[in-house]
């Protein structure tokens, strides 16, 4: 079911398969300037393809994979796109 | 106007892209074998430059082609992105030529963005439209032309189509007969009245041969080369302009997220693509190469597999080296010099031939090895392998990207310790370097192969293993500092 309200997530709290927007960046002037060049801005669409929990995890943005690291990860915030939600395996 | 070529000027061409998108292939193309290729000056990163002969009319029209680094945009995060753009705006080439990928154009478009601010004419190489096509992604070049006011000329490098029509585009555009009339990006709305704040205050102040609009942008995006410079021009007037980027230090989102706006208008009409959610060759690859366990197992697979292709076939040609060149030609040397002063031969015999021909020797294992890496690395498994390695890296206090040099640390230790460019952080990268060392090149593996039998008889394969593998401690327990101890 489409949920009512958006979730506001860090990419490393996202699920496998998950789609969402870009929500926020967290961080100093040299990272924000590096995620925005890497195309990490407000409301651009993303699928997240690998999150094993741990470990860096892999973004579909823009036509391209980008691996981010732990880190970097849990500084990007997002928000969920609605009903296209799937739930994690296990 | 510069009048073209025919009092014999050279025309000068600058190569840009981002990374992976063919350049290399393309600037192959271009200048044959007529390539040069060493180092910017002053700087540790490779510069390389050729000639193109163009013929127009019959006329012989020599280009110099000018090889970028590899770069994502032209803000001085990295020494390759300040080359570049120094080099576009302090050595002014006739024209830029910007070699985008096909299937990610939006992000490749954002480059080009950048030189739109710069006095240099520029054109759009299309490449890789076969890979964008299989992608079912249909891009109209003649409708991205209108839109980008930029010429832009489809092709495919790998096959060798376009780049005549591409040289053909730099032509015109040098010369003149066709308008050159970009559209450029505007910063976001709510930060153009800043944008017009810090022209007002700059204004005038600019040093030669800087753009004053592109300077605006760049101190908005926060850029410290242009800080810096500008900062020391204004001295007192200084002052002003910190307040105002202070104040709106999140500028730099507005100025990407402008330019990634005009690009999303300037794709629209020109591209076609698939609904998003298919699952491709790429994605069910992916599922197996970053996975935390089978991506292991593939990694230790396929090291298993570098390792043996070199050594199995790098060993025989080794021997076969050492046989027919370094003995044989020592041989020689004491037949010729059988009259000599013995010191003279050994010198010559022992000396120069049985030692330098012994280097020589090595010679098929490196190139095997590094061959083979660069298939991996052209493939995309590289940075598949530096993802998975990543959390283990973590653990001594490195990035999932210093795993690339310190393998390629088996090969020969230089090009390891050359390799930490890639990495960001000054920190990790001085650790890597420090860590490349140890880790055992092709030729010193072969020493110790014969050393740890003498000193550690039956224990010789423990021994040697902790000798040359301290890195395995490090992967083990989780202080770097006892990395640097080789356990004995």
């Amino acid at each position: 079911m489409a949920l009512t309200e958006k979730r506001i997530l860090s990419l490393g709290e996202l699920a496998e398969g998950a789609q969402a927007r870009v929500h926020q960046l967290q961080g100093g002037r040299a990272f924000l300037g590096r995620m925005a060049t890497l195309g990490f801005t407000m409301g651009t669409p993303l699928r997240l393809l690998q999150n094993a929990g741990r470990g860096p995890v892999i973004v579909l943005i823009r036509d391209t994979r980008v691996a981010l690291g732990r880190g970097e990860a849990l500084k990007v915030l997002v928000t969920l796109e609605e009903g296209r939600h799937e739930e994690p395996q296990q | 106007m510069k009048s073209p070529n025919s009092e014999g000027r050279t025309i000068t061409v600058a190569l840009a892209g981002q990374p992976n998108v063919g350049k290399s292939t393309v600037f192959n193309l271009l200048t044959g074998l007529s390539q040069h290729v060493g180092n910017w000056p002053g700087k540790t990163i490779e510069q390389k430059v050729g000639v193109h002969h163009h013929h127009r009319n019959g006329e012989d029209l020599a280009m110099r082609i000018v090889d970028l680094p590899g770069t994502y945009s032209l803000t001085a995060n990295s020494l390759e992105e300040q080359i570049a753009r120094d080099y576009i705006i302090k050595e002014r080439p006739d024209a830029v030529v910007v070699i985008a990928d096909a299937a990610a154009l939006e992000r490749n478009l954002y480059l080009l963005a950048e030189f739109l601010f710069l006095p240099v004419p520029v054109v759009l190489g299309l490449n890789m439209t076969d890979v964008a096509e299989r992608q079912a992604i249909r891009i109209s070049p003649h409708v991205l032309e209108a839109a980008l006011g930029v010429p832009v000329v489809p092709m495919v490098a790998t096959k060798n189509q376009g780049v005549r029509e591409l040289v053909e585009a730099v032509d015109r555009v040098i010369r003149g007969a066709v308008a050159y009339a970009p559209s450029r990006p505007d910063i976001r709305e709510d930060h153009r009245a800043v944008l017009e704040e810090i022209r007002a205050l700059i204004a005038g102040q600019v040093p030669e041969p800087y753009p004053e609009e592109w300077v605006a942008l760049k101190l908005l995006e926060g850029d410290a080369e242009v800080t810096r410079m500008m900062r020391e021009r204004l001295g007192e007037g200084w002052e002003p302009v910190r307040t105002v980027l202070v104040r709106h230090e999140d500028a730099m989102l507005a100025v990407a997220s402008g330019r990634y706006e005009w690009i999303g208008r300037m794709v629209r009409a020109a591209v076609t693509r698939p609904r998003a959610g298919q699952i491709t060759l790429t994605d069910r690859l992916d599922r197996v190469a970053t996975h935390p366990l089978w991506g292991l197992l593939l990694l230790l697979g396929m090291l298993g597999v570098v390792f043996w292709l070199t050594y199995s076939l790098g060993a025989p040609l080794q021997e076969l080296l050492d046989e027919y060149l370094v003995q044989a030609g020592a041989e020689r040397v004491r037949d010729a010099l059988a009259g000599a002063p013995w010191w003279l031969v050994g010198v010559l015999a022992d000396g120069v031939i049985a030692g330098a021909g012994m280097v020589i020797t090595f010679l098929p294992i490196l190139v095997l090895f590094f061959a083979v890496l660069a298939l991996l690395e052209d493939v995309g498994y590289m940075a598949r392998a530096a993802f998975v390695m990543d959390r283990f890296m973590h653990l001594i206090g490195l990035h999932g990207k210093s795993f690339l040099p310190l393998f390629l640390g088996f090969g020969c230790n230089v090009p390891a310790v050359l390799g930490t460019r890639i990495i960001d952080a000054p920190r990790a990268r001085l650790l890597t370097i420090l860590l490349a060392p140890l880790v055992p090149c092709t030729a010193r593996m072969a020493v110790v192969a014969v050393m740890a039998p003498i000193f550690f008889g039956a224990a010789a394969p423990c021994g040697s293993v902790n000798l040359i593998w301290p890195l395995c401690d490090g992967l083990i327990w989780p202080h770097p500092h006892q990395l640097l101890l080789p356990v004995g």
